[in-house]
């Protein structure tokens, strides 16, 4: 995890432009459970989470490093900030290890569709716990 | 002369233990409920109940183990304030201590009727030889949970066991239940009322 020496304003840009994209990836994740494509779909939800938490953490001046272990780092970065409590960390953290069993047979991993729709109800949620913590761009003043 | 000598079964998973019973005895006393009796203890393990007494007494003798009667009964417990309790504990979960930890963490849930240990781990643990495994591959068969359920109880699990755990939840109509009971190590199976 990195520190990024910006602005507040710059800060603020990257966040909402982070969450836009984690926004993205939760209606990928629609789409692929439209078209029954479940392992898709648990991929385009971790991601979704992944990059609320990230858009959270740009907001506060950090940047995930690309190295092994930094998918964990976001999880435990939920949950170090207060973003999520124990329950939804251990649930986050289960998601992020479901999409990463991807060694295991499909039949094995492949949720149920309950499993898949709590899935979804988290990062639904996440999303919403994200958005509250990033201020939405104002209008700017006309000009005089 | 020569003598021959039958020697009991090693731990396959952490060769360092006198014997399989021993770290049996061990993994109950350290990560299962706590508090138990020679004869609790002969009926979790299998072992023969003078063999467990043979075991404990050795274990009290080198400090590892306390014992507290009650009435007729012996408790035995991990002694207190053993400066290498918590290394030793560790060291159990990963070489069997995880079977009683998981029984521990299902044995109240009535949703579970049965939980198993698969894959390299459970392999390593009935003597296959093999690399040493990165993670315990559990099977949770129950008809209502979910993984995402579980999770917190998986986290618990991790943070106790400092091992990774690896959750997999199945129905019990599932096809791939009979393939992956072979060769597995039992934790826990609810007998239907």
């Amino acid at each position: 995890m990195h520190q990024i020496a910006n602005t507040v304003a710059q800060r603020r840009t990257a966040a909402r432009a982070t969450l836009g994209q984690a926004r993205d990836f939760r209606r990928a994740a629609a789409g692929n459970l439209a078209e029954g494509l479940v392992l898709p779909a648990i991929s385009a939800l971790h991601e979704a989470a992944r990059m609320a938490v990230t858009a959270v953490a740009a907001l506060d001046g950090y940047r995930f490093s690309n190295t092994p272990g930094a998918h964990e780092a976001v999880v435990d970065y939920a949950l170090a900030i207060l973003l999520v409590d124990r329950a939804r960390y251990a649930q986050l953290d289960q998601l992020r290890e479901l999409r990463h069993q991807v060694n295991y047979p499909d039949d094995l991993i492949t949720p149920s569709a309950r499993e898949i729709e709590q899935y979804s109800d988290l990062v639904d949620t996440v999303l919403t716990l994200a958005a509250a913590k990033i201020p939405a761009s104002r209008i700017p003043p006309p000009p005089l | 002369m020569h003598t021959e000598l039958v020697a009991e079964p090693v731990v396959a998973l952490l060769p360092m233990f006198r014997s399989k019973h021993q770290m049996q005895i061990l993994a109950e006393v350290f990560c299962g409920r706590g508090a138990l009796t020679g004869a609790e203890l002969a009926r979790r393990t299998g072992i023969p109940q003078q063999t467990v007494a043979r075991e404990v007494a050795r274990l009290e003798r080198a400090g590892v183990v306390v014992t507290q009667r009650v009435g007729t009964a012996k408790i035995i417990h991990p002694a207190p304030d053993l400066p290498y309790g918590e290394v030793l504990r560790q060291l159990l979960a990963y070489a069997g201590g995880v079977i009683p930890m998981l029984d521990r963490a299902f044995r109240d849930n009535l949703a579970v009727d049965e939980v198993f240990i698969f894959g390299s781990w459970a392999a390593r643990y009935r003597g296959e030889p093999g690399p040493p495994p990165n993670d315990v591959d559990v099977a949770v068969v129950s008809g209502s949970l979910t993984r995402f359920d579980l999770a917190e109880v998986r986290l618990d699990l991790e943070n106790e066991s400092r091992l990774s755990i690896t959750l997999f939840v199945l129905e019990p109509s599932s096809d791939r239940l009979t393939e992956l009971r072979v060769g597995s190590v039992p934790v826990l199976e609810r007998v239907a009322a």
